[in-house]
């Protein structure tokens, strides 16, 4: 793998060249590269605003101090990188369970031959387009029962499930763009599946499985609707859950208005972290995966 | 061979998996239970937001730790909003809580099952006779059989108004507006200004309190006729009412444009000097402290209470009822130390602690406010007016909350002008009736 | 004994090639658990207590038949959310296939501060959906949001409106932000233009087009196979999204902005009686989402004849 990186940089580096990319080539004349600057900057503007309006409201009556006091007077008494490290417990669970599921079923599907298989496949995707509101009374049953309130696995479990489908989805598709001929060769050395997979198809899937796994982060970042309803325990409220949460806690006044939109601000940098760090991760996934087929 | 080897290898990657998620799981609640009386022991209090609220009940719980140094308390506070859902939730997962907050509402006989009835407390008969009787009396209202499973801690009245005094003398007007007539001059003196004469939050659920109290000061009868003898949301004095709602918005009294403020909004522009008047329960009563209003910098010098005005100044009136009651779970592994507490907080020493902030009025019997705490005229004769209103309600303040919120957005409509009074009202009865909300 | 192992051997190769269902079995097991929990079982449970009137607790459970159906289906609120459901998708299909088209490929262009355009425009979709509606809703109260406070401000006073109160306009708003949130739809162009053919282009650019041309009449109609992906997506992801609604105009006024995800919490969080009525709104969805998968399928399978 290392040595496919390597490839990719040097790479990187050319495309400035408009052989190597085409799409620089199609901005041919003056007017159109303003007219491309002039609608990029108004979009960008018109996104920005409401960023620019939660900042300006938290600096309303204290100042910076309204950022000060979030870290060292918690709101609620939950401290807010408290919650960006319980959306992170939970995303290791929701990862690690969307992996281990999808990973193993996308081999199932897509390198392995058996009676039904389009059939189960398609059984699976069936559940593709189920939002999580839909299985709520049973999950809140079946966490109930397990005895999965107030815990990590509990919220990453129902999350998970929602994603599954998705995911053997992916898996599946990247895993009919790996070559059957390594696997037959690797076959005929009388390896058995289980090496096939984790030798042959586990590495070579890693874009996709990398793609999984931020995507896994992501959304348990952004989920609020299992964390709201599974944990009751306020020490382990999530990053989505606390602007409910700091609402609530900060609903008597100016101040606190103004206290409230700083805790928003803080509460998006793991957004911008992702979009800084993780963008390569999901672009090239979705290129080699989820969209063929 | 091969296809077990497969086995073994699989099994022993989804057993490292499970395992994995163990360890993940270390925010699982786990509290041993001592069950030996003179062992230290830890007890979980849960309450909502604002009922009284952490802040006030930290002092609470350090005098009562002092006075029980074997017993330690965590309290755990939930915002209000999701405090029914939660509370349900925790009581059914059997999450080891030992006070718990029941809010005095449809909600306490739903969940009547989780909660051990009164008489069988260790000490429970003694402890109801601390009480005002008619707060019992209230309390046997919310329970399906007469058998009280929690006692009371306080009461409050809504809907009440708090008003600025700076403003309400700026329009020479020496007492709070009494009557619409009243109201109007203090709304013509604020003209121009940018102040709005009145705000108050534009949830659904108080939208609905605001509504009820106006249909209480007619027609008093009306919210305890449908509580307790299913009676009609359809009736000439709800259709009165919500007209006369509108006319509020349509002659300028109220402002529609503040009709998406909300909770923290509404409070918010009144302590900024921007509202005359902010209408809210009486648990928003600590803004009669001088203390409360420089720690949370509430720019009016001096703020009172008054009523909802009416139209004449006898009909002036609200609801009101208790407002927070404490329970045991009857899963609670610390019966008696949660006893201990609850009658520490609501019949002992504790209750000055708490009633100092003013949120709510004490059920404890002969319970008087500690001299000092009010020092300015408008401030006292606030409160009086506040223990008048709460003393002589129009009806209860027994809610049917998840109704009041439905009801909410139809008054909204009323006012936006969507929606007629009487279709607003039949809607209401509907609702009432389908069962869907209650 | 070499010769009595040989042809098993080669069975069993070509056995394996044929079926391997037990294999399969074993490498299907963690998902066939995961769904038995949570589709099937889940299936089941909302089905027996969908004719029920009963709290979360589940304790005195009443039998009420077909009546929570009755009642929901004659909900015009109910109705109302479906269909919002369905507008705000198709609003924020439509932004996606022109908006996020045009940045992706302009952005795909080359131009500079890239990076930068990149965070503007995909941090609100990576951002909670519950910040993301809350900081809408802050920002446009009447009297003191700031989109208000601006136009005031620079003199467009006039424009200033009141825009969580009235009908019309909070439907706007809820797909305005909707329309924010195109950020996914934006990640999928960026991934296939990297992978774009890219003879059809340079013939383009020999033939002399102009830029926007070749966006519209070349690019865009290569992207077949993503459009489809982004409006299958967007349709779920609205079906997924209460928290737009929940905080922003949550569901008001009066109702006209509820979508069905908000419908169905607003029941749920009642801590009343109403998980009966919960669990038949949670069939009816569960019954669409399974026509939406069929949807999704039989759209997406000629696709694979025409590659």
């Amino acid at each position: 793998m290392s040595v496919a990186r390597g490839r990719v940089r040097p790479n990187r580096r050319t495309r400035r060249s408009r052989a190597d990319n085409p799409m620089r080539g199609i901005v041919t004349g003056r007017a159109d590269r303003i007219t491309i600057y002039a609608l990029l900057i108004v979009l960008a503007v018109l996104f920005a605003f409401p960023l620019y309006s939660a900042i300006v409201k938290s600096l309303e009556v204290n100042g910076i101090q309204n950022y000060i006091s979030l870290f060292t007077d918690p709101v609620g008494d939950i401290p807010i990188w408290q919650t960006y490290l319980n959306s992170l417990a939970v995303g290791v669970v929701h990862a690690t369970v969307v992996l281990t599921v999808s990973v193993t079923a996308g081999y199932a599907f897509s390198k392995l031959h058996f009676r039904g298989r389009e059939l189960g496949f398609s059984a699976v995707l069936l559940f593709l387009a189920v939002p999580g509101i839909a299985i709520l009374v049973p999950v809140y049953r079946i966490t109930q029962e397990l005895g999965l309130f107030n815990s990590y696995v509990g919220v990453g479990l129902p999350e998970a499930a929602i994603t599954i489908p998705f995911g053997v989805l992916l898996m599946r598709n990247y895993g009919r763009n790996i070559s059957d001929s390594l696997i037959e060769a690797a076959n005929l050395d009388g390896a058995g599946h289980f090496r096939i997979f984790w030798n042959i198809f586990v590495p070579l899937s890693r874009p996709a499985i990398v793609n999984l796994t931020v995507l896994c982060f992501i959304w348990s970042l952004q989920d609020f609707l299992w964390p709201s309803f599974l944990f009751t325990n306020p020490s382990l409220t999530t990053a989505a859950q606390a602007v409910s949460t700091f609402s609530n806690a900060l609903g008597r006044g100016a101040g606190d208005l103004a206290r409230f939109n700083a805790s928003l601000v803080v509460l998006a940098v793991p957004a911008v972290l992702f979009v800084v760090f993780g963008l390569r991760f999901i672009v090239n996934g979705l290129t080699t995966g989820s969209t063929k087929d | 061979m091969k296809f077990s080897k497969t086995t073994a290898v699989v099994a022993a990657a989804v057993v490292v998996a499970s395992l994995t998620l163990a360890g993940c799981s270390a925010g699982s609640t786990s509290t041993g239970s001592h069950i030996a009386a003179d062992a230290k022991q830890t007890i979980n209090v849960w309450g909502w937001a604002g009922a009284p609220g952490k802040d006030v009940m930290a002092g609470v719980i350090s005098g009562f730790e002092k006075a029980n140094p074997s017993i330690t308390v965590k309290f755990t506070e939930i915002a209000s909003l999701d405090y029914k859902n939660k509370a349900t939730l925790a009581l059914s997962s059997k999450d080891s809580i030992d006070v718990v907050g029941v809010s005095p509402s449809a909600w306490a006989a739903d969940n009547a099952s989780y909660l051990l009835p009164v008489s069988k407390w260790p000490n429970g008969a003694a402890l109801v006779s601390k009480y005002q009787p008619q707060t019992i009396d209230q309390m046997k209202k919310l329970f399906p059989d007469d058998e009280i499973r929690a006692v009371p801690f306080g009461s409050s009245g809504s809907v009440v108004g708090f008003y600025n005094a700076d403003l309400l003398k700026k329009a020479g007007l020496s007492a709070p507006p009494k009557t619409w007539a009243d109201f109007t001059k203090l709304a013509d003196s604020l003209k121009g200004t940018g102040i709005v004469p009145a705000v108050m939050p534009s949830d659904s659920w108080f939208q609905d309190e605001f509504l009820t109290t106006l249909v209480g000061q007619t027609d008093p009868s009306f919210w305890n006729n449908i509580r307790y003898n299913n009676g009609s949301f359809d009736t000439k004095s709800y259709i009165d009412a919500l007209a006369k709602y509108k006319s509020l918005y349509d002659t300028g009294l109220f402002d529609k444009s503040t009709l998406d403020l909300a909770y923290s909004d509404a409070m918010a522009l009144f302590d900024q000097g921007k509202a005359a008047v902010v209408f809210n329960g009486s648990w928003e009563a600590g803004r009669l402290l001088a203390s409360y209003r420089a720690a949370n910098k509430v720019q009016p010098s001096d703020v009172g209470a008054m009523g909802v005005p009416a139209d004449s100044a006898d009909q002036v009136s609200a609801r009101s009822f208790l407002d927070v009651t404490y329970a045991i779970p009857v899963a609670s592994t610390h019966q008696a130390a949660a006893e201990k507490f609850i009658e520490y907080t609501t019949a002992g020493a504790g209750v000055d602690a708490w009633a100092s902030s003013l949120g709510f009025i004490p059920a404890e019997k002969n319970w008087k406010l500690p001299s000092g705490l009010l020092t300015t005229d408008v401030e006292t004769s606030g409160y009086a007016t506040l223990q008048t209103l709460i003393g002589a309600p129009s009806s209860d303040r027994n809610n049917l909350s998840n109704l009041s919120a439905q009801i909410g957005t139809y008054i909204l409509q009323v006012v936006n002008g969507t929606m007629t009074p009487e279709a607003a009202a039949k809607q209401a009865e509907a609702d009432h009736k389908s069962g869907k909300y209650n | 004994m070499t010769i009595r192992e040989q042809p098993r051997q080669v069975l069993k190769r070509r056995a394996s090639k044929r079926s391997d269902w037990k294999v399969a079995l074993v490498f299907l097991l963690p998902l066939l658990v995961m769904y038995a929990i949570y589709y099937l079982y889940s299936i089941g449970f909302l089905a027996s207590t969908s004719t029920t009137k009963v709290s979360v607790t589940f304790f005195n459970s009443i039998d009420v038949g077909w009546r929570n159906y009755a009642q929901l289906l004659t909900d015009p609120v109910f109705i109302r959310s479906m269909v919002n459901n369905i507008l705000f998708a198709c609003i924020s299909i439509v932004a996606a296939l022109t908006v996020a088209f045009f940045i992706a490929t302009a952005l795909a262009t080359g131009v500079r501060a890239k990076r930068f355009f990149y965070l503007i425009f995909l941090l609100p979709a990576l951002m909670p959906l519950s910040l993301v509606a809350t900081i809408f809703g802050s920002m446009l109260t009447e009297r003191t949001g700031i989109l208000n406070q601006t136009l005031r401000a620079i003199g467009l006073g006039a424009l200033a409106q009141p825009w969580l109160t009235q009908p019309g306009l909070a439907f706007a708003v809820v797909a305005v932000i909707f329309c924010y949130l195109i950020g996914l739809p934006i990640m999928y162009y960026t991934a296939d233009l990297s992978a774009l053919p890219t003879e059809s282009l340079e013939a383009a650019l020999l033939d002399g087009a102009g830029t926007f041309r070749i966006m519209r009449s070349i690019i865009y109609p290569m992207m077949r196979g993503t459009h489809i992906t982004i409006i299958l997506s967007l349709l779920l992801g609205s079906f997924r999204s209460l928290e737009v609604v929940l905080f922003s105009t949550r569901g008001g006024p009066g109702q006209s902005t509820e979508i069905v995800g908000s419908y169905i919490y607003g029941f749920a969080t009642s801590g009343g009686p109403t998980i009966g009525f919960v669990s038949a709104v949670s069939i009816i969805v569960l019954v669409i989402a399974l026509v939406l998968s069929i949807a999704q399928m039989v759209v997406t399978r000629p696709r694979k004849d025409m590659r």
